[in-house]
């Protein structure tokens, strides 16, 4: 009799459980994504751990740079184009707000890296007027790159993002932070607190050396 | 399921990497035990200076050991491979040239090697490395097999390719041709970064194996005897026109056949000082003894034999190439059991050693108190090119054929050249029976 009770109750915190785990409590998907917290990082942490990439672009002065120049300082790395409509700007201005509200120390040596994947719209001066709506309150400007589209298509594939497609329209929104021991830990999607986590983050990476 | 070509091939490889790491072990194995016996056998090849010799015969089992782990585990593999073909190409160069020039050898690949009393397996040798050159080169063509460190190194390498489809459209084809050589770098990167961190260490255990061996084959002990020294022998007779060097080793079967030739004949030509013998009783033959080395023991108790005095050590030393006092052959059998200490002993009173002079034989048997000089007087007449047994030397020109008739004719050729004693006083030891204790036994380094 109260081994009967026992099962009868144990049933009923089962169907309880299952109840609530697929009633409204459920997370939605959007607050998976606003707070995923990996390990000490509040972005989508990488295990293992993404290299810093090498790859050399022109940036909008015209001339060659190498992704190795940032080696040794936290980098944020973000492939995009700028007649981009929601995603591109919003992300833009969240690394440019996560980056203004990081200790002075921290934003002196931090370097933000954007590279067009829209090469026939996305000329030098084109990329440079677009980053100036976001870094003018910032001690240093965000680094604007463009190239060929093999050259584009190589540090994507580097930096292990998926390639973009439709001239570049359709590209992948991860946003990667390279810490200052050269390995990205920790990568970004769009999200509604996206500069929060940076902005938690960005101080962490910045010790590992 | 269907065997095609390209799903065995990457197992081929992994048996051909097996097989070749698996030979470089055991054939390293088998000569780092003794880097002095394969320095010997490197020298009989007489194809290289003495100190390349010396680097090949300290340095190539370590580097043997290296490239045998790197292949077994299957890191670096074709690095690996590529470093063995040379030296295959090598091994098989120079046994060639051995059997080309008529050298009987065995080949020292495992251990072992110098001259050789039976056939030589040239054949088969050059077979061995032919078949392990072809393994060589299929894992230099194919490196990457299955079951490596290699293979799980590259694990991420692979690059889904896209659809058929999405493969045709430019857009598709762009991407994966991006990909792909975006993975070919970084694997290429990786692989310059694993080879070359390997390969420094593979040249730092060289070096340090070099080291290690030269200092294991160093000699150690006493290298002083009353009457025998590093660079003579044991001198026999008295100081005379022909100096006649005799290398020998008590377990060599055509030692014995050359010795029950000749034996009279140069015992009657030391006595009538028309000769000067040196009598250099070598041990290499080791490992024909089931393991009681037979060629080492022999050879100390004959030099034991010499520190009573140098008749005695005559009369021993043909003892030993003789009978016994039942009429049994002496030499013990190639492969088998070698004569015991004991039986020694019981051979020094057939020689007539007697009272305190076989005590002190006894120990000297008993405790191998000239195991240093026998391994210098080896290593000396290694240096000097014997490379087998027997060697006999005429006035310092070694005999084509070793035998009776091409003895007395060296001799005699000699003879008529130097009439006069051609010998230095100082490698003239007594000869009387109370044995001098001036004599020379100048210990070389």
């Amino acid at each position: 009799m109260r081994r009967a009770l026992l099962a009868g109750s144990a049933l009923a915190l089962l169907v309880l459980a299952g109840c609530s785990s697929s009633g409204n409590d459920q997370p939605k998907p959007s607050d998976l994504n606003n707070a995923p917290k990996v390990g000490q990082y509040q972005g989508f942490g990488l295990l293992p751990p993404l290299p810093r990439p090498s790859f050399t672009l022109t940036d909008t002065s015209g001339k060659k740079f190498s992704f190795s120049q940032t080696a040794g300082r936290p980098t944020v790395l973000y492939f995009g184009y700028t007649n981009c409509p929601d995603i591109c700007p919003t992300t833009m201005a969240d690394i440019a707000q996560a980056v203004a509200q990081v200790p002075a120390a921290v934003r002196a040596k931090t370097d933000v890296v954007f590279v067009t994947t829209d090469i026939k719209h996305d000329t030098g001066p084109v990329i440079a007027t677009w980053l100036r709506h976001f870094d003018t309150a910032l001690p240093n400007r965000f680094i604007g790159l463009t190239g060929s589209q093999g050259q584009i298509d190589a540090a994507q594939a580097a930096a292990h993002v998926t390639l973009a497609e439709d001239g570049g329209q359709t590209h992948a929104t991860d946003v990667l932070l390279y810490g200052a021991d050269d390995y990205a830990h920790v990568k970004y999607l769009q999200s509604d607190n996206e500069a929060d986590q940076i902005a938690h983050d960005l101080p962490l990476i910045a010790k590992t050396a | 399921m269907t065997w095609t070509w390209t799903s065995i091939r990457p197992w081929l490889g992994t048996v051909a990497r097996l097989v070749l790491g698996v030979v470089w072990i055991w054939a390293a194995w088998s000569k780092l035990g003794d880097p002095r016996g394969f320095v010997q056998a490197v020298r009989a090849y007489d194809a290289t200076p003495e100190w390349l010799s010396k680097a090949i015969g300290y340095g190539l089992p370590t580097l043997e050991i290296c490239l045998g782990v790197l292949l077994v585990v299957g890191i670096v593999t074709r690095a690996a491979a590529i470093v063995s073909v040379p030296l295959l190409v090598v091994f098989l160069i120079g046994i060639i040239q051995a059997d080309a020039r008529g050298l009987k050898l065995t080949c020292g690949c495992f251990g072992g090697g110098g001259t050789t009393t039976g056939g030589t397996s040239y054949t088969l040798d050059i077979l061995r490395d032919v078949g392990l050159l072809v393994l060589a080169v299929f894992v230099v063509l194919w490196p990457l097999t299955r079951i490596s460190f290699d293979e799980f190194l590259g694990r991420n390498d692979y690059v889904e390719p896209p659809s058929a489809k999405r493969l045709r459209s430019d857009q598709g084809q762009r991407k994966y041709n991006a990909l792909l050589e975006a993975r070919r770098k970084e694997a290429q990167v990786r692989t310059r970064y694993v080879t070359g961190s390997l390969a420094i260490v593979v040249v730092l255990v060289s070096v340090i194996g070099i080291g290690v061996q030269a200092n294991r084959a160093k000699i150690q002990g006493d290298l002083t005897a009353t009457n025998a020294s590093v660079q003579n022998g044991v001198v026999v007779g008295k100081a005379a026109p022909v100096t006649v060097d005799v290398f020998e080793d008590f377990q060599c079967p055509i030692c014995l056949q050359f010795e029950q030739s000749a034996h009279t004949d140069v015992a009657a030509k030391i006595k009538a000082d028309q000769i000067q013998v040196r009598y250099h009783m070598m041990a290499f033959l080791d490992s024909a003894s089931s393991g009681n080395r037979y060629s080492s023991r022999a050879a100390n108790a004959a030099l034991c034999a010499s520190d009573v005095n140098v008749d005695t050590f005559a009369k021993y030393h043909d003892i030993l190439y003789g009978k016994d006092t039942s009429g049994k052959q002496v030499q013990p059998e190639e492969n088998a059991n070698g004569r015991t200490d004991t039986q020694l002993i019981g051979y020094a009173r057939q020689a007539g050693i007697t009272g305190d002079n076989l005590t002190t034989f006894q120990t000297c048997v008993n405790t191998e108190q000239h195991k240093a000089l026998v391994e210098a007087i080896t290593e000396n007449a290694s240096k000097r090119g014997v490379s087998g047994t027997p060697t006999v030397m005429v006035a310092g020109k070694k005999l084509g054929t070793v035998d009776k008739a091409s003895l007395d004719a060296a001799i005699a050729a000699a003879a008529a050249k130097a009439p006069k004693p051609t010998t230095t006083p100082s490698t003239t030891p007594a000869t009387s029976p109370s044995g001098s204790g001036s004599s020379t036994a100048t210990p070389s380094p």
